[in-house]
């Protein structure tokens, strides 16, 4: 190689490296001079190639050649596919891997997941205490039912004994202020039925898990069913599923029977969603007069209305349980409206 | 009628080191294991050339695939668990450091990296890679892990230039 052609083909060869390019199509020298030196491009465009993948995250490419700069690229990749799959482990679960020789980077890694492993541990023993605990209230609960259960039915038993003795004494007496006063014992003897009554549906309220349900699936159950069976329901196009109570029944049940009982001439229930991204609005609503706005907040306060009182109280309690918010927004004259509000993770969309 | 064998190999044949070399202990230097390895390769190329004497060191890494497995490997049910004994053996025992690039035991493919290899690590560069016994040894305990025949081949060695030794290993389908 004369010093000009070697000047020649060593600038083609910095040229390759600082600025890339393809290799020239007429190299300097003779034809094994030009051989020799493509072969050289040819690596240099190769391990240019390889490390760019390498850098992309590509961690299969192959280097044709080997020697003392395909070496360590090799060896880098092998290090960094070992990284990968150890990553790919951790992340299926398995907490043992641990990085040996790679300097800091060990240090960082092993400690990572040493630290997940510790969080992982705590949540286990978190939970599994939250279920001993769990169970125990459960178990309470289940003890607390059968005490209340019995009570009640001791209670009922007495209080029907007043009642029944009230109505004998009237029977007997024509003393109008002494009839007065007995009628006030039967009075306050059935206004403790009631209220005992209504503690029998209090008691299964937050006793089961919440589940996922079907509004329209609820308004067929057999105790709603029966009750809208000269009425017009509608239900809606879309199909949601509500993370509630499973005593979402009793609040279907609840609103329906409150359109039949208060709202006058109700022909019509029409049930609908609106779907606001961060929650879904659930719409009851009926052709009925509706509820006065001096009225809209007090028809959940426990003992507010013109039959038990208790009714949608126990809607708001039940629905509380998985925070669905419910409010009355109808307008008086055109009927009733009941606004539930579910929040963001407390709904999904379903097929029907 | 088969000759009476000498050397039938037992775990045994490793002996009581403790008891044997109470002053100079357990360790020895990677020269005289590599003395012994490459001069008894030699006469081994020499009498049956170079393909067979690669073959017998296959055949002799394999063999001692299978008793290393059963004495420092067993009882790992999980693949994960296995691959970490077998990192942690091998780191310990000063053999290599064991990396894996993948491991599918679904369908029996295996790629692992040897680096500071014990049997090659510092040689010369050569044309080809010289870890046939490595080939033998990593078959050995994945056919003893798995139950399932492996071919298992370097695809780079420190031999050619490639620093760490790379070996994919592949069940064999009938």
């Amino acid at each position: 190689m004369t010093e000009s052609l070697n000047l020649s083909a060593l600038t083609i060869i910095e040229e390759m490296i600082e600025n890339g390019g393809d290799i020239p199509e007429n190299l300097p020298g003779s034809p094994k001079e030009q051989e020799k030196l493509r072969h050289i491009l040819e690596k240099i465009a190769e391990m240019h190639s390889f490390v760019s993948r390498m850098s992309e995250g590509d961690l299969n490419a192959r280097l044709s050649f080997r020697g003392y700069l395909a070496g360590p690229l090799k060896a880098l990749q092998s290090s960094l596919r070992h990284l990968t799959w150890q990553a790919k482990m951790v992340a299926e679960g398995d907490l043992t891997q641990r990085v040996d020789f790679m300097g800091e980077f060990s240090l960082s890694f092993n400690q990572m997941v040493a630290n997940l492993a510790d969080t992982r541990d705590q949540l286990i023993r978190r939970k599994e205490e939250l279920e001993r605990s769990y169970a125990a209230l459960s178990q309470a609960n289940t003890k607390l039912n059968i005490l209340s259960s019995i009570t009640r039915h001791d209670i009922l038993n007495h209080v029907m004994v007043i009642i029944n003795y009230c109505f004998l004494l009237k029977e007997g007496i024509s003393d109008p202020k002494l009839k007065k006063q007995l009628q006030a014992i039967e009075f306050s003897g059935k206004e403790i039925q009631h209220l005992i009554e209504f503690t029998r549906s209090y008691q299964d309220l937050g006793v089961h898990e919440p589940l996922w349900q079907r509004i329209p699936v609820i308004m067929k159950h057999p105790s709603i069913a029966g009750l809208v069976q000269d009425l017009t329901v509608i239900l809606p196009d879309q199909c949601y599923e509500i993370f509630a109570d499973q005593m979402l029944v009793k609040v279907m049940y609840n609103l329906v029977e409150n359109s039949i009982r208060h709202g006058g001439s109700v022909n019509e229930i029409r049930i609908s969603y609106v779907d606001e991204g961060s929650v879904l609005k659930i719409l009851y609503e009926d052709n009925g007069t509706g509820i006065l706005d001096d009225e809209k907040k007090k028809i959940f306060k426990r003992g507010y209305g013109k039959n038990t009182g208790l009714g949608l109280f126990l809607i708001r309690e039940i629905l509380s349980i998985t925070d669905i918010h419910i409010e009355e927004t109808g307008t008086f004259g055109k009927g009733a409206r009941f606004e539930m509000t579910v929040p963001e993770k407390s709904f999904r969309v379903c097929e029907f | 009628m088969c000759p009476a064998r000498k050397y039938g190999f037992t775990w045994d044949h490793l002996g009581d080191i403790q008891k044997g070399r109470p002053n100079l202990g357990n360790l020895t230097r990677i020269e005289v294991y590599r003395l012994m390895q490459y001069t008894l390769r030699d006469v081994l190329e020499q009498r049956y050339g170079d393909a067979e004497a690669d073959a017998i060191f296959r055949e002799a890494g394999r063999l001692s695939g299978r008793e290393f497995f059963h004495h420092q490997l067993s009882g790992c049910q999980e693949m994960h668990v296995f691959i970490r004994k077998f990192q942690e053996s091998l780191r310990e025992l000063g053999i290599g450091i064991l990396r894996v690039e993948e491991a599918d035991e679904t369908n029996g493919s295996f790629t692992l990296t040897v680096a500071e290899d014990l049997d090659c690590s510092g040689l010369p560069e050569l044309d080809y890679p010289v870890c046939t016994f490595d080939e033998g040894f990593i078959r050995g305990i994945l056919e003893e892990m798995t139950g399932n025949p492996y071919d298992v081949r370097e695809v780079d060695c420190w031999c050619t230039g490639d620093r760490t030794c790379r070996f994919v290993a592949n069940v064999k389908r009938p």
